[in-house]
This record gives C-alpha cells, sequence and structure tokens, in this order.
C-alpha cells in the first residue's frame, strides 16, 4: 500500500513538472520593411479626383458646413502620397499632410487622424496609401479634407471627425521606408494653388515683426484658439505670407529669428487665405542681415513720413509691441488749402481691448560725440489718459542695438510734447533740446506709447530731425 | 442509542434532585495525537444548559451542578465526541482527571477541505479596490459557516467594513499592511494546508494577541507541534484564477527529542484562468520548527514565502464588454511571439521568517516573545509611452461612444479586431523614424541607440519589516484572566519604478513626459523649462542631459515610505457561569515620512531627502459582556471607540513627487470609529442561530484616488478629506438538522451604511506646484463634494443565502445554495458631485440628474453546489474528493461593482458624461474547484 501511495505521490509531482511550465519569456518580434499591394479588385485615384468626390457635390464655398454636407467615400479607391507633415515638436496635431509625388508637383490634402505623435508611424517621407472607402470628406476652412465621420461643433458647423486609432491599421498602409522630401524653392509671389499642400523653401524671407515668440504665449495664449497666426515673414519686395503655429508647439516659447534667410513648410490655405506651418525649427535658416530697419549709426536725419507705401504700420523705424495689439501707424493729412497730402506717425488706443498698451518707435541711431540737437513736432486728439499721465515719454539709449529693447538702458529726454491742454489736431513744435555728449558713442531715441483701453489718447509725431 | 438511553436516565435522575444542594466537575482534556492540552473544547453537561468551553490550560469546571449522577459530553471539530459518567457530591468538585479525545481522521480530513482560500481570490495585491471580501470561515458561527464561500464572489463585506477594520495576525505578530491597513493574504497564498489553524474571533470579541480590529480578528497558528504527524497531498483542479494546485505537507509531529517540524510546499499554475491572457506561476515554501527544550521553555521557528507572478485583468466600459462580446474582456495582453503576453504581471515574493519563545513561567503566567522580519518585492508592470501614441486598446477615444465616432459606422469593427494590445506595433515604434542618439565626447562620436516610444516599466514596492512583539497572560483566578503586550514595528517600502523591458529599443531618457509638456499659460526661462522634465536633477545638473537608462534602471520617483509603529494593550477577561465580561484598551504611536533618492526637477526643494517626520497617537478601548441564559440561549453586548491615524497612503499627497502630506494643508486628522453591537445567539441540538444588530460610526476619514486628469493633463491624486459614515444592520444565520443528515443552512445580512457628510475634495497634480484645475480652470480644492446620504459602495448591503447540507454517515455529503444580492452601487466620482463641475448643466435638469444620482447596480442571484466523499483505507490512507460548482446557473451579468471615471470633459454641447462611461467588474460565471487529498 504504501508503496501505491508513494507512486501516485511520484506521478502527480512528476506529471506537474511537465504541464506546468508558465513561460513568461518573449522574442522580439521581427520587423519587416512593409511593401503595399493594391488588393484585388481596387483600384488606384488621384488626390485630385478624391476631392472632386466632395466638390463636385458641395462647390459651394460657405464657411460652415450643414449636416448633410458630408461625403462618404463608398467605392474601394486608394489615393497614395508622401508625408510631409512632422508632428514630433507638435506644430502638427492629430492630421497628416501628404503630396501625392516627392517633388510635390500637384496639390496635396490634410488627413484627420485621431492620434497624436504620427512620426512614430508615419514620418515625413514615408509612402503611405490609403484605404479611402468607408472614409468620410467634408471641408475645414475652405478645403477638402479626408476624415471618419462629422460632429456638431460648438453649436454653429459640422465639422469632419478624424480616423480613430483603432482604424488606423485599416486604412493607412505603409509602403517601404521613408524618403528624402526636397522642398520646392519658390518666390512667395509664385505661391499658388497649385502648391497647396505641399513642401515648400522660400528664401530671402525675414519676419516683419521679429519680436516676440513663435507662439502666443503667457497672456497671449487663447485655449480656444490657442494658435499663432499674427506673424508673418515677408521678402525685400513686401510680398507677404502668413505664418500658422501652434501655442502648444515645442518652438512656442522661442523667440522669432531676426535676420534673413529661408524657410521650410507646409503651404497650407485657409479659407482662401495662405498659411505657412513649419514641422521644426531645423527647417528654419534665417541667420543673415535684415533688409529694411538695419541697425544703422548716423551723424544726422530727419524723419518725415512722407516715405509711406501704405497706411498700416511705420517701417523703416523700430516698431516694437511691448504690451497689447498696437502698433505706431501711418496716418494721412491732406492740406485744406494745398491739397497736397502729407504723413506722419500715430499711436493710439482707441477701441483697444487691451488691458496695458505700451510700444514703441525708435530711430535710428545717432553719434553723439559731439554736441547734437533733436526737435520732434507733436500733436493730439481725444485726449484719455487720466490724472497727470502723459501718454508718450521720450527716451534714449546708447546700448540698444534693435534687438535687445528690454535690456537696453532707457533714459528720459525731457523734450516739450503736445499737452492735455492744447487743441486737438494742432502741431506743437518741441524746439531744439540738446543732446548729451558721449565720446565714441551713439543713441538711439524712443517714443514710448503708454495706455490701455481706457486711456487711449491719440497722439502724433512728425518730422523727427537729429542736426 | 447507548446516549439517549442515559439521557434518558439521567434526566429522570436529575428532576428528582432539583431543590438539591449543588456541587461542581473539573477536568482537563488533551489532544490524543499530539498530546498537547486543547484549548475551547466544548463540555456540555447533558440534559442541562451547561455548557462550558476548556481554557487555554485546557482545563474546564462545571460549577453549580446537582448533586447526582450526570453524563458529561466532549466534542470538539475533528475528534471524537467522548461521553463521561460522573457522580457529583454535593458541595465538593469531582475531578475527571485528563480525557483524551481521539482523532477522527475522516472527519478531519472532511473539514479540511477548502474551496477556495483568500489569497487566490485576492487579484491585486495592490489595487485596494479590488480586494476580495476576505470573509472567514469560522464553523462555530452559523453566519460565518454559511456566507465564507457563498458570499464572497459578491465581495461582500460583513458590516460594511474594509479588511483594515480586521485584524491579521500570524502566529500573533500583526500584519494588516503598514501603509494602508488592509489585511492581505497573499503573503502565504498556496500554503493553505499549514495556514489553517486560525483562530477567528468575530467582531469586537477579545482576542490574546492584541487589541484586534473592530471588524474582528483572525490569528494564523504555525506552531509546529501543533500538526498532525503524517503527510499529506494535495492536488486541485479549477477555473477561476489557477487552474491547477499542488501541495504537499508533512509534519514530524513532537517527537521523543523534543523537536517538531512541519513543511509544505506547494504550487499553483495556469496558462490562464478564468479570464483571458491571465496566466498564474506561484509556489509556496513554508517550514515550522519548534524546539522544546523543557517544560517551561520552548522556541519556535516559522519561515515561509509565497513567490508568485501573475498576470492582470482590468475592469473596462460596458461599451467595450459589449463590443468585445465579454464581460470577461481584458484589454491587458496582445499576442507576441504566438503567445498571450500581458501588460500587467504581479511579482511578488515576500518571505518572512518569526522566531517565537514560549515560556510558561508557572501554570498561571504565560509569556511569548517574538521577533519577525520580512523582506521581499512586489512589482506590477505597466506600459509606458513617451511621445507616442496611448497603446491601450480600449482608450476611451477608439470606442463609438467617444462623441466624434458617433457618425463613424467603421469604428466598432476595428476596434473588436484591435481590441487587445498590439506587442510588434510597439516594437515597430521604437524602431522607425528614431535615430540613433550620438554624442561626442572627448573627440569621439559615442552611439547610445534609439530612445525608447514604448516600454514595459516594474512599479515596485519593496519591503523590509521588523517587528518584536511581547505578549503575557496571567490567570489572576478562576474567574479572571490578564493579557498584556507590547508590540515594535518598523516598517520601510522603497518604491520606485524600474525599466523592465525596453521593447527593442536601446535607452529611455529619465525625463517626466508630463513635466515636458508644455502649457503655453506659463512662462519659464529656457533653463527652468529643461530642469523641470528632470526625475533626476542632481543628475541632470551633474552630468548635464538626463540620464540614458537600460534594463533595471530606476525609473522617475525612487523614495522609501517609513511607518514605525510601537503599540501595547491590556485587557481583562472576566467569567463566570451565567455572565463573560471583557475589557481592553490599546495604545499606539505612529511615525511617518518619506525619504527619496531623487530630487524631482518639479520640486527641487521638496522632494529629495527625509521628510519631516508626522506623529500620531492614537487609542482603543472595548468592552462587552455576554450573558449566559442557559446553555441554550446567549445574549451579548459589545462597544468600542478607537482612533486611527491617517494612514501613509492618504497622508502623502503625491509621494511620487514630493513631500506635500495632509498636514500641510492641516487635514490630517485622526480617524474615529464608534461602534455598538448587540447580539443574540442559540445553541440546541438541532438548531443554531445567530442575530446580531449593530451601528458603527466612523468619522474624518480620508480618501485617496490617484487617476489621469484629462484637464490637467497628468495624473493627479484626488483626495476626499472629512468622510464620515454611518453603517447600521442586522446579520441573521442558523442551521437546523431537519433530520440527522440534512440540515438547513441560511444567513442574511441587512445593512444600511451611508455617507454622512459632504467631504471637501482637493485634487493635486503630480506635474504642477498648484493643485488641479477643472474645465473651468479653476483649482480644485476644498471643494465640498455633495455625497451625503450616498450608500456605501462596491459590495452589496443586503445579502441573502438559503441552503441545504446533506451529511451521509458513508462520508459523503453534498450541498446547494441559492443567494441574492442587492444594494450595490457603483464607487462615485467625487468631482462629479462638486458644484462647479455640475454647474454647465444647470439648464439641464434631466442631464444634472443623470451626472450626480448615484448609479445603483442591478439586484443579482447565483447559485452554488458542492458534493465530496471521503475513504479511509487500511485505517493508515485517507482520500478525499469533493467538488464544488459556484454560479452554477452561469450568471455572467454580474456586476459587482466597478468606478466612474473621473474624468470628465466640458467641450460645449459634448458634456454629457457617456463619453466616460464607468468601468465595471463582473463576478465570474459558472467556476468550479475539485480538490483531490490523500493523507498518509
Amino acid at each position: 500500500m504504501k508503496q501505491i501511495a508513494l507512486f501516485i505521490l511520484a506521478a502527480l509531482i512528476g506529471g506537474t513538472m511537465f504541464t506546468s511550465c508558465i513561460n513568461n519569456d518573449y522574442d522580439d518580434p521581427t520587423i519587416v520593411v512593409p511593401e503595399f499591394e493594391l488588393p484585388d479588385g481596387a483600384s488606384m485615384i488621384t488626390v485630385a479626383d478624391l476631392k472632386a468626390k466632395y466638390t463636385a457635390k458641395f462647390p459651394s464655398t460657405d464657411r460652415y458646413l450643414k449636416e448633410n454636407q458630408f461625403v462618404t467615400v463608398s467605392e474601394d479607391v486608394y489615393i497614395s502620397g508622401y508625408v510631409i507633415s512632422d508632428d514630433k515638436d507638435g506644430n502638427f496635431y492629430k492630421s497628416l499632410v501628404i503630396q501625392e509625388d516627392v517633388k510635390g508637383s500637384k496639390p496635396g490634402m490634410s488627413i484627420s487622424i485621431g492620434e497624436a505623435n504620427l512620426n512614430s508611424k508615419f514620418a515625413k517621407g514615408q509612402k503611405i496609401f490609403i484605404k479611402c472607402k468607408g472614409l468620410v470628406l467634408g471641408k475645414y476652412g475652405g478645403e477638402v479634407q479626408l476624415g471618419a465621420g462629422k460632429v456638431y461643433y460648438k453649436d454653429r458647423e459640422w465639422r469632419l471627425t478624424p480616423i480613430a486609432s483603432p482604424s488606423i491599421s485599416f486604412h493607412i498602409f505603409n509602403d517601404k521606408t521613408p524618403v528624402t522630401i526636397i522642398p520646392k524653392v519658390k518666390k512667395i509671389s509664385e505661391l499658388t494653388e497649385d502648391d497647396k499642400f505641399t513642401y515648400v523653401k522660400v528664401e530671402g524671407v525675414q519676419f516683419v515683426d521679429p519680436n516676440g515668440t513663435w507662439g502666443k504665449i503667457g497672456g497671449d495664449h487663447d485655449p480656444n484658439f490657442p494658435f499663432n497666426t499674427d506673424s508673418k515673414v515677408a521678402d525685400e519686395d513686401g510680398n507677404e505670407l502668413p505664418m500658422f503655429t501652434s501655442n502648444y508647439s515645442k518652438f512656442a516659447h522661442l523667440e522669432l529669428p531676426k535676420g534673413n534667410g529661408s524657410i521650410e513648410g507646409i503651404l497650407s490655405f485657409h479659407n482662401s487665405k495662405k498659411q505657412f506651418i513649419v514641422n521644426s525649427l531645423n527647417d528654419v535658416k534665417m541667420d543673415k542681415a535684415r533688409f529694411g530697419t538695419v541697425f544703422t549709426v548716423k551723424d544726422n536725419f530727419t524723419i518725415d513720413f512722407n516715405d509711406v507705401k501704405s497706411l498700416t504700420k511705420v517701417t523703416g523705424l523700430y516698431n516694437i509691441k511691448e504690451a497689447g495689439s498696437r502698433d505706431w501707424l501711418y496716418k494721412e493729412f491732406t492740406d485744406k488749402v494745398t491739397k497736397k497730402k502729407s504723413y506722419y506717425a500715430q499711436a493710439s488706443g482707441y477701441k483697444a481691448k487691451d488691458s496695458k498698451l505700451v510700444f514703441w518707435m525708435i530711430t535710428p541711431a545717432v553719434n553723439v560725440s559731439t554736441q547734437k540737437t533733436f526737435s520732434v513736432s507733436t500733436a493730439k486728439s481725444y485726449w484719455k489718459h487720466k490724472d497727470s499721465k502723459h501718454p508718450v515719454e521720450v527716451l534714449y539709449s546708447s546700448d540698444f542695438n534693435g534687438a535687445n529693447l528690454k535690456t537696453a538702458t532707457w533714459k528720459k529726454l525731457n523734450v516739450k510734447l503736445v499737452q492735455k491742454t492744447d487743441r486737438d489736431n494742432t502741431w506743437i513744435n518741441s524746439g531744439d533740446v540738446k543732446l548729451p555728449i558721449l565720446a565714441g558713442k551713439h543713441i538711439s531715441i524712443a517714443f514710448k506709447y503708454t495706455g490701455s483701453k481706457d486711456e487711449t489718447t491719440t497722439f502724433r509725431v512728425d518730422n523727427v530731425v537729429v542736426k | 442509542m447507548k446516549k439517549i438511553f442515559l439521557f434518558l436516565i439521567l434526566g429522570v435522575m436529575t428532576s428528582f434532585g432539583l431543590y438539591a444542594q449543588t456541587g461542581s466537575v473539573s477536568g482537563k482534556v488533551k489532544n490524543g495525537e499530539l498530546g498537547q492540552l486543547m484549548e475551547g473544547v466544548q463540555v456540555q453537561l447533558l440534559g442541562t444548559n451547561k455548557l462550558v468551553y476548556t481554557n487555554a490550560e485546557g482545563e474546564f469546571q462545571i460549577s453549580e451542578v446537582p448533586a447526582g449522577k450526570h453524563l458529561i459530553e466532549v466534542n470538539h471539530d475533528g475528534f471524537e465526541s467522548l461521553s463521561v459518567a460522573v457522580s457529583v457530591t454535593e458541595g465538593k468538585n469531582t475531578s475527571l482527571g485528563t480525557l483524551v479525545l481521539q482523532v477522527n481522521s475522516l472527519l478531519q480530513s472532511i473539514e479540511e477541505i477548502d474551496v477556495a482560500s483568500i489569497a487566490d481570490q485576492e487579484v491585486d495585491v495592490e489595487a485596494g479596490d479590488m480586494y476580495s471580501s476576505g470573509l472567514l470561515n469560522s464553523r462555530k458561527d452559523p453566519f460565518n459557516a454559511a456566507t465564507a464561500y457563498t458570499f464572497s464572489s459578491a465581495r461582500f463585506r460583513r458590516k460594511g467594513y474594509g479588511s483594515e477594520e480586521t485584524g491579521l495576525f500570524f502566529n500573533g505578530i500583526p500584519m494588516n499592511n503598514m501603509e494602508n491597513g488592509r489585511a492581505y493574504w497573499y503573503l502565504w497564498g498556496g500554503l493553505n494546508d499549514v495556514t489553517r489553524n486560525q483562530t477567528i474571533t468575530d467582531g469586537l470579541n477579545p482576542i490574546a494577541n492584541g487589541f484586534g480590529g473592530f471588524g474582528g480578528s483572525v490569528n494564523i497558528n504555525t506552531k509546529a507541534s501543533d500538526y498532525r504527524k503524517g503527510t499529506k497531498v494535495v492536488y486541485s483542479a479549477s477555473n477561476r484564477s489557477y487552474r491547477n494546485r499542488l501541495m504537499i505537507t508533512h509534519s514530524t509531529g513532537l517527537m521523543d527529542n523534543g523537536w517538531a517540524f512541519t513543511a509544505s510546499i506547494s504550487k499553483r499554475w495556469a496558462k490562464q484562468g478564468y479570464i483571458k491572457g491571465t496566466s498564474y506561476d506561484a509556489y509556496g515554501y513554508f517550514l515550522s520548527a519548534l524546539k522544546k527544550i523543557n517544560d517551561k521553555h520552548s522556541i519556535g521557528l516559522t519561515v515561509f514565502g509565497a513567490p508568485s507572478e501573475r498576470g492582470g485583468s482590468g475592469a473596462s466600459t460596458q461599451a467595450a464588454y459589449d463590443i468585445v462580446g465579454s464581460n470577461f474582456y481584458n484589454p491587458n495582453w496582445g499576442w507576441q511571439d504566438g503567445k498571450k503576453r500581458n501588460a500587467k504581471m504581479q511579482k511578488t515574493h515576500m518571505p518572512m521568517a518569526i522566531l517565537k519563545h514560549y515560556w510558561d513561567l508557572n501554570s498561571k503566567t504565560k509569556i511569548t516573545t517574538s521577533v519577525a522580519f520580512l523582506k521581499g518585492r512586489s512589482g506590477r508592470t505597466a506600459l509606458n509611452w513617451i511621445d507616442a501614441p496611448d497603446p491601450r486598446p480600449d482608450y476611451y477615444r477608439n470606442l463609438p461612444i467617444y462623441p466624434s465616432n458617433e457618425y463613424n459606422q467603421e469604428v466598432a469593427a476595428h476596434f473588436k479586431a484591435n481590441s487587445q494590445i498590439n506587442w510588434d506595433a510597439m516594437y515597430r515604434a521604437n524602431q522607425y523614424n528614431n535615430p540613433d542618439y550620438t554624442k561626442v565626447i572627448d573627440g569621439k562620436t559615442v552611439n547610445y541607440g534609439k530612445a525608447a516610444r514604448y516600454m514595459v516599466e516594474d512599479r515596485r514596492r519593496d519591503v523590509e519589516q521588523i517587528v518584536a512583539d511581547i505578549n503575557v497572560k496571567h490567570e489572576l483566578n478562576d474567574n479572571i484572566e490578564l493579557i498584556g503586550g507590547a508590540n515594535y514595528n518598523s516598517y520601510k517600502a522603497r518604491t520606485y519604478t524600474v525599466v523592465d523591458d525596453l521593447l527593442g529599443a536601446d535607452f529611455v531618457w529619465n525625463l517626466d513626459k508630463f513635466a515636458t509638456r508644455q502649457d503655453p499659460k506659463v512662462i519659464y526661462s529656457a533653463d527652468r523649462r529643461t530642469e523641470r522634465a528632470q526625475n533626476d536633477l542632481d543628475y541632470f545638473r551633474e552630468h548635464g542631459e538626463a540620464e540614458k537608462l537600460t534594463k533595471g534602471d530606476v525609473y522617475g520617483h525612487d523614495y522609501d515610505a517609513h511607518v514605525d509603529k510601537i503599540s501595547g494593550f491590556a485587557q481583562a477577561n472576566f467569567s463566570y457561569s451565567k455572565f463573560d465580561y471583557y475589557a481592553s484598551a490599546s495604545v499606539m504611536r505612529t511615525t511617518m515620512w518619506r525619504d527619496s533618492k531623487v530630487r524631482k526637477g518639479l520640486f527641487p526643494d521638496n522632494s529629495k531627502g527625509k521628510s519631516k517626520k508626522l506623529n500620531y497617537t492614537n487609542f482603543g478601548v472595548k468592552a462587552g459582556a455576554t450573558y449566559k441564559m442557559d446553555g441554550k440561549n446567549f445574549f451579548s453586548a459589545n462597544a468600542g471607540y478607537m482612533t486611527k491615524a491617517p494612514t501613509y497612503r492618504n497622508l502623502y499627497l503625491s509621494p511620487r513627487t514630493r513631500h506635500t502630506s495632509l498636514k500641510d494643508k492641516g487635514q490630517d486628522k485622526d480617524e474615529k470609529i464608534m461602534t455598538f453591537d448587540l447580539g443574540y445567539a442559540y445553541r440546541s441540538q438541532r438548531l443554531k442561530v445567530q442575530a446580531s444588530a449593530y451601528v458603527t460610526k466612523f468619522e474624518d476619514q480620508t480618501k485617496t484616488l490617484g487617476f489621469y486628469h484629462d484637464e490637467s493633463k497628468t495624473f493627479v491624486n484626488s483626495i476626499q478629506s472629512g468622510v464620515d459614515k454611518l453603517h447600521k444592520g442586522i446579520e441573521l444565520g442558523f442551521d437546523y438538522k431537519i433530520i440527522d443528515e440534512l440540515s438547513l443552512v441560511g444567513a442574511a445580512a441587512i445593512g444600511k451604511h451611508t455617507i454622512e457628510s459632504r467631504p471637501l475634495l482637493t485634487m493635486i497634480a503630480d506635474n504642477a506646484d498648484t493643485y488641479a484645475k477643472d474645465a473651468g480652470k479653476v483649482e480644485i480644492v476644498d471643494r465640498p463634494v455633495y455625497v451625503k446620504g450616498y450608500k456605501e459602495t462596491g459590495y452589496p448591503q443586503q445579502a441573502y443565502t438559503l441552503g441545504l447540507k446533506y451529511s451521509s454517515s458513508k462520508y459523503w455529503w453534498a450541498g446547494v445554495n441559492v443567494n441574492h444580492f442587492r444594494d450595490m452601487y457603483l464607487n462615485y466620482s467625487p468631482l462629479r458631485r462638486t458644484v462647479q463641475a455640475t454647474d454647465i448643466y444647470n439648464d439641464d435638469a434631466a442631464l444634472k440628474r443623470l451626472v450626480t444620482k448615484q448609479h445603483k447596480l442591478d439586484n443579482e442571484f447565483t447559485v452554488d453546489f458542492n458534493i465530496g466523499k471521503s475513504w479511509r483505507i487500511d485505517w493508515k490512507y485517507y482520500i478525499n474528493v469533493n467538488l464544488s460548482v459556484n454560479n452554477i446557473l452561469d450568471n455572467t451579468d454580474f456586476v459587482t461593482g466597478g468606478y466612474e471615471q473621473s474624468r470628465m470633459k466640458n467641450d460645449g454641447k459634448l458634456s454629457d458624461i457617456s463619453q466616460f462611461p464607468p468601468k465595471l467588474y463582473y463576478a465570474y460565471g459558472r467556476n468550479f474547484f475539485l480538490n483531490v487529498s490523500f493523507r498518509f
């Protein structure tokens, strides 16, 4: 009997050894380079064909879509293209932009995908095939986009919804490994609808207002529209290209480049207006000297503001926003008698919504090794500054270099300016003011306007002379 | 028949002596196999209501016995009953000497059957929400006996108490978790045969080891001399958490040389348990040795451990269950290398050693001194992802209920096809478009390879604990016993995360992925921006970049949680013929601190080194009485009051990142518990009834919960302080023998457990110095949570069972139970019950009601069945087979609990909560446990 017992015991233990091996070791999977093959019965169409499926049905360019203004692709068709967007630095978020060929010879399109960090699956330069059947076409900002459904947004409009994460592997297929996308080199004036959603490089450009950061950060950030669309680059001919940068991008907090050079990115359109989107700051090379407001040192100057090209921001002088939304602007004046037009610079907070307004206009530097004098004409209207506050201070700095507004040392220059009690629209001349003598140095003279939505006095400047 | 005859005769005789003078009977009871004296043996004077139990020295005394001849019956579980005739003389004590009880081996082997053990059901050793009810199986108590196996599948909690109200002791050493106070059984998982000797005490009743908990206490005794000599082999098959179990135990008994040894090994395993992807690979080892030096001194040593590795299951939403087509969908696994790989593996090994010295100073005084040491590791793996898409298949945006998918016809099918983890995709993402990191050092380019986008991390808690304990028991006289003790408990848990598998990548940056996210609202200097992202700021300052970690390196936080406790208790037990009383008091000093090895970039001044030590002094008192009206009717009343220090887990607001505690907010209040209960028990040959009513008030509890917060885009801890609760209810249990073989058993627990206060909610983010903000960008701090009147959640407040038990004299038995569960509620999200969160629904009363009302779960029925038989061969070998099948009707729609997601997103009209439906747990469908044991 004891033997039987021991036998049963041995059998049990032996059985355990054989059957109970729990193996939690796993071999790494082999990673193969995918090669796409078009399934039987499916056919390729162009991006233009795909967009036409939408535009043929809904040619209208209404700003907001209605519930029925979506097209579900029902045919088994595929498009292909090369990814040109890169969301690694967060300037693209949950969207892929593709162009049909490596060169970008035809317009591309944007695809809405419900996943972030798409660069870990669809890198820039990756050729992808998209199975369109079952996907939905809609329009955003006037452009046809590919997505997967719709949603009623903010009680206002129907919007396309993204291809949800579990659907990605059913609709988007990689083909081989990513290739290098060489950008088309263009001038701003050469960019057309044909370049829409393609990868482009523009050369010889600089930020019109290089003060500030790529995104809107701090108080300027608006969670409901977290983008900076105020910056633009321009070329020497005055052609401008607006930039579009997410406040959540990894470079949103970095200062815009001050120089001139080239910038690569994706030309997008929003309601027929161009928007340029960069993937990464590696694609921005603006380290050459700027044209226009170059930091120059003169022996004397006269600024009469009559070199105006358009009645917008004053150019040629440093025109810098420190707080708020306002700039020094060109304004026109027609002499009642001679009917001759002349121009001046104006600072005003009229209708501003900013709680704080500070903006500067700074002259070219002037050599002050010898005694120089300064004079200016000023006028005002709609005085709104309270108490004894004056909207404008005249300051000078001997260490301002064109890019260091905040760190430069500014001292007050005692200049007679127009006062609250003076008549509106009447020019007051300061008379000659002696500038300090600083051996071997030069100074820049600044008009600093300070106000708010409640203190909006309009202040005008003309005939700034140093002699 | 002989018994009945004697009984009749004696009955007649005693009736004549109705007015006669009385005497007393005394004696001792001894274990016939092991030779030691037996405690708790029932001694009854037949034909009268006199029933006593032996004390720790095996002694009993029955007083006020009418003079004359009587029959005394001695009964104890697992032993043959013994009847002794006695002749009592007026005014004198008659000693029966030492009565020897013989083991009924067959009966005992029947009683050793365990259907399932608590440790098996401890699904997740750390996630307290999933902790099983911890119902105790005490045969003495008909309520416990009826509910131990039938209610646990519904996560029933006796009186609505959490396991932190149960005092768990191992050889007299307190074993409740030092960080959260809960009672866990996994340390000795699989060692069922050697941990069966348990002293279970109900409610407030006094225990010998300490003050205990208000929800009762268990002491597991592993003194080597207490085990029966012999060898036992058990094989079990099941379809629950494991498929197979093998246990082998051998005991020498107390040998002539004064030594006794017991050893046990076990293995439990399953490639897959009831839930897909849950592998189970667990072992147990145990050795207990005792040396009896002389009659006064014995020394015992117990060493045990239960290494285990298991795949975790996870709760998901009903929407996901419906699409996948199973309420047991487990999103935690995916295919790799042709096998199901689980991302949430729990690996635990916490060996413990206990050295005890038993000193019988004299026949009245016993001193037990113990030293215990526990050192081990526990870890749970999890996926981590850095600048890569969320790999969890049931991520809420992947489901059709996400608003953006509402008109998307394909999502459901695509989710179903992609409802498991895609390991291959993670390996691919770690290689794809991921250039090697290179650096020029001393003119040479060093290539570090690829930084991981995905990895598996192991969230570790490595414990070192030392306990010293002394316990003194003194019998003042026959009626009064005094017990006192002191305990020192020092606990350190290194809490950290280790890189477990880089999934084909070469290293991972030791950066805080949440801190690297930009908040455009806040402007930092470039240097501060980089520093904030550092998990180890000191390393960064020394090396100029974050550390590149490989497998086995520590990632992120690394701190020691320290908890030291010094406690003492004193207790007096009074025992008289009609009344028993007790009174007990305890005092405890708790010291807690945090000691971090790393300086967190986000909190450079409040993260590294030792935090301030936080001290709390608490006390408890309890007293109770039992009135033994006659041998059949017992009335009892108990009352208790105690204070508890905040637990470590609740005290530190964000222990992963910094020292900040509830103390800094002035909210580290002691919890107060007051309780009172009344009980009635009836015991006769045919009928056992137990009924009780209780009321317990909890004041100033703190509840913390960590989760990912959508608005803050980071992990937050939500802290509710000032939670007051009131638990009222009645319990009823009975066992009625219809005929000798057939019993009707039943139990009912009817509770009303409500929240009585408006707790204050604070949410603190792991990645910000400030409090977390809600959708309206307002800080969530000290917000009243409108939950007054809410029911307690996570278990049925009403549970009923009714069953039939058949026990044949041929040693086979069968039973069936019908169970019913009511008043179950989902765990509620506190944020949803604040004014600020619900303001946006003010124009939609129906939606507001939907958002704020408490979610009640359906009532449920289950049916359980068991059957078994024992054989005795040659008087030497015992074989025992039993099978139990729970939920035999296969009710797979039984939601036992779950929780509302704390996420709420407000996005114009998309603000309703339907995109964040609750996550639900389901009770297993039909499941079985087959046990075969062989003893020789």
